[in-house]
């Protein structure tokens, strides 16, 4: 296993409370696998991945977990040190808004050299040989009189290509994207999963992707993780997961996707009530409030992650009411 | 969003493809060969005039190239600020576009580049000629260029308190200085002082800031608390301290040098007992501070002990944009590519903080020229024969008088002191207008 996650908490001590943003997630990724994970906005996606890269500082936020082993490491108990060397190097992050993640002094091959520099010991003309040779693979026309250019003279397609060769200039073992694609127009957006796709399939390199578009994960994951309010309510590989949801938040999820054969003109389908307030959780199930299958017990305890039964593959889900084949409010 | 690809900029090289480029070009170039010509010729009085029309010349059209180049260029028609940015130029250029729109501040820096180029003229050949002629400077004719206009130090017994005349532009002072060459040098001085001290203060002030917002948290809090205290004490006293330190240091180093004269010339007489007996007198610590005052002249302790306590806003100003810089994506990006804290700061957030530290050192120049002609003004900065435009005026005062105005004296030094300081103060408000987004019209 190349990360293996168990009970991991990220808690933001706030004045209003604890934001109790990741609240004992279990992960696991094999090498070379693409995993889903989504969830609505807030549902704590970033939170964990910022957490996994240790990039959240802490003291102010508590983070505590069984392991989060990482290519037979453990990310928690490495020092600070330690973690740099791995940043970037075996783990690498790509980041939501291709306009604010680069910066806008540098030139993109002084930025794309960085981790080069950092973890590759290289003189500067290798590490600008390197560079530009990572520029042309993520498809950026003219590579070397591109190299001098500054971000703002970049197209956002072409920001984000940067940011994802930054990410692999290293050969990382496992890339986290996080919503990598949300502030993409469509068609630019497919070619950045194709260009992840294809490192992944060339490189090996084991993906996180991390989306609240369901489209996106079908596309790309052979496994999702469904999130809400910081804890896996369901994963199963992705055929499966699509196919018969076993959690109604899945559900849910699933049916407020826009589809072609809905009437024109008919209203958007969206999950009824509120999305959960981390600092004052529900007792029992988050979901229960919003839930249409909600039974006495879910508002009473929080149900675990437990192995669905009656399937050929494996598949977990948090939920204690058997939604496969029934209707909402039976 | 458009994903065409942009053609990649290409600098525009003004200077060769100006349509004014000839003319501009070939005055550079009489400038250059008029410096020349004034340090070879210097000697020679009939040369005086003729070399001085050309290097005036020059200077002017230097001048013009200069402001040429700030300035709107000649052949760009005009255009709006949504056109400018439609045209997807980066935050700066914007600014930049923005500044040369501002006449004030575009004529200050004309004004501004006039003086220091003048001043740093007579700085250089002062020195320079000397040098190149290979004789002293009492030598040359007292009716050469290098004596009448170059020498501040030269005094002229026949020809104290003069009035300005057309060969002592500015008159002269109590010692039959000429006022001009003496204005020029004290222009060097007040400018270097102005700027050495604004990059001192700027690097340790950014730095300082810089370091104590990145890492937040105990480290912020102890060292903005030294700020905040060295903010408490009185600014002139800080100085005034370390000046009188460091002009104690001198005198027990000059003290210190005579006696190692002393001993050098026994040594030569043969006395070699006198000589060692003379040696043995000198302490360690007196031998330090000859030591140290070989490499810290007192001008440059001028520099550095305003620099060191004018960092203290810069270093509060740094502080808060960091404190929001450092949330900034691509900080965090930075952070995961496994980069360390220096080079986060210096590398990644520091040129964000350009802007802002641009704007303040302007306006931490005339700061700090204003300090160092008050200090000189109370007799504690530049010392004779050496000046500055501070001590200057400060003799200039004192020649005023109801019986003989010498009103020469004052007038010249602090006109050009004042405009200095407003021209400075008008680029900071331009550049500070420039760069706030939010002033665009
Ligand atoms: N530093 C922080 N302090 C307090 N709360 C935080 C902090 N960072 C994130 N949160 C909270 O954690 C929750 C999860 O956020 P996030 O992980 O960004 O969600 P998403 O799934 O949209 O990426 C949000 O409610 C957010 O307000
Ligand atoms: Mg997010």
């Amino acid at each position: 296993m190349l990360l293996d996650v168990k009970n991991l908490k990220t808690h933001f001590p706030t004045q209003t409370g604890l934001v109790r943003a990741v609240n004992g997630i279990d992960l696991q990724v094999r090498e070379g696998a693409a995993v889903g994970i989504v969830g609505e906005s807030g549902s704590g996606k970033s939170v964990l991945s910022m957490t996994m890269m240790g990039l959240v500082p802490s003291p102010p936020a508590i983070i505590s977990a069984d392991q989060v082993q990482f290519e037979g490491k453990d990310l928690l108990k490495a020092t600070a040190s330690e973690m740099r060397q791995i940043r970037g190097n075996r783990l690498a992050m790509i980041f939501q808004d291709p306009m604010t993640s680069l910066n806008p002094f540098l030139t993109i091959g002084d930025q794309l050299s960085e981790p080069l520099l950092i973890h590759k010991n290289l003189t500067s003309s290798q590490a600008k040989k390197r560079v530009i040779e990572l520029l042309a693979s993520v498809g950026i026309p003219d590579p070397v009189a591109r190299y001098r250019s500054y971000p703002h003279e970049f197209s956002g397609g072409m920001r984000q290509r940067a940011m994802v060769a930054m990410a692999v200039a290293c050969g990382p073992a496992l890339l986290i994207a996080d919503e990598p694609t949300t502030a993409l127009d469509v068609t630019i957006q497919a070619q950045i999963l194709e260009l992840m796709q294809s490192i992944r399939q060339n490189e090996g390199t084991a993906v996180i992707l991390i989306t609240h578009d369901m489209g996106v994960a079908a596309g790309f994951c052979d496994e999702i993780y469904v999130m809400y309010a910081g804890r896996v309510v369901e994963r199963g590989p992705t055929e499966r997961l699509f196919a018969e949801p076993t959690h109604p938040y899945t559900k849910a999820l699933l049916s407020s996707v826009p589809r072609l054969d809905d009437p024109p003109g008919g209203r958007f389908r969206t999950i009824p009530g509120q999305p959960p307030d981390l600092t004052n959780l529900p007792v029992g199930c988050a979901f229960s409030p919003r839930c249409p299958y909600v039974i006495d017990t879910c508002r009473k305890e929080v149900p675990p992650l437990t192995t669905v039964p009656g399937e050929s593959v494996a598949r977990e889900k948090a939920c204690f009411v058997e939604i496969r084949g029934k209707e909402a409010g039976q | 969003m458009s994903i065409a690809v942009t053609k990649p900029t290409t600098r525009r090289r003004a200077w060769v493809e100006h349509p004014l480029s000839l003319p501009i070009n070939v005055s550079m170039v009489l400038w250059i060969l008029s410096f020349i010509a004034v340090s070879l010729l210097a000697n020679a009085p009939w040369a005086v005039t003729p070399v001085m029309f050309v290097w005036l010349l020059a200077n002017s059209a230097a001048i013009v190239y200069v402001g040429m180049h700030l300035t709107v260029p000649l052949d760009a028609p005009r255009k709006s600020e949504s056109e400018v940015v439609a045209e997807g130029t980066s935050l700066f250029r914007d600014a930049m576009y923005r500044l040369r729109r501002n006449q004030m501040a575009t004529g200050s820096m004309v004004i501004l580049l006039l003086l220091m180029l003048a001043c740093f003229s007579q700085f250089a050949l002062f020195h320079l000629i000397p040098v190149i002629k290979g004789k002293d400077r009492a030598a040359f004719a007292s009716d050469s260029f290098y004596a009448l206009h170059l020498d501040h130090t030269r005094t002229n017994e026949g020809e104290t308190y003069e009035p300005p005349t057309a060969q002592h532009w500015f008159g002269t002072d109590s010692l039959g200085r000429d006022l001009f060459a003496r204005t020029l040098f004290g222009g060097s001085v007040s400018f270097l002082v102005g700027i050495v001290g604004t990059v001192v203060s700027v690097s340790v002030g950014v730095s300082w800031g810089a370091v104590a917002g990145y890492f937040g948290g105990r480290v912020d809090e102890w060292m903005m608390r030294i700020v905040d205290i060295l903010y408490g004490l009185p600014f002139l006293f800080l100085v005034i301290l370390i000046m009188t330190l460091v002009n104690g240091l001198g005198n027990v180093a000059s003290s210190t040098d005579q006696k190692f004269a002393e001993a050098a010339a026994a040594e030569k007489a043969g006395d070699t007992d006198k000589a060692n007996a003379i040696l043995s007198e000198i302490t360690p610590d007196q031998r330090t501070a000859s030591i140290v005052t070989k490499f810290m002249p007192p001008i440059v302790v001028v520099f550095v002990a305003i620099g060191l306590v004018s960092w203290l806003t810069m270093a509060r100003i740094t502080r808060g944009q960091v404190l929001s810089l450092k949330e900034r994506e691509f900080v965090v990006a930075a952070r995961a590519i496994g980069a360390r804290a220096p080079r986060i700061i210096f590398r990644h957030i520091v040129p964000n903080l350009m802007g802002p530290v641009i704007v303040y050192s302007t306006l931490t120049i005339p700061e700090i020229m204003l300090s160092e002609a008050f200090l000189s003004f109370v007799g504690l900065g530049i010392s004779e024969p050496n000046c500055s435009w501070g001590s200057l005026a400060s003799e200039g005062l004192a020649g005023v008088n109801i019986i003989k105005p010498y009103w020469w004296l004052m007038v010249y030094p602090a006109a050009a002191l004042s405009l200095s300081l407003f021209g400075l103060n008008f680029i900071g408000d331009g550049l500070r207008d420039a760069l706030d987004p939010r002033s665009a019209k």
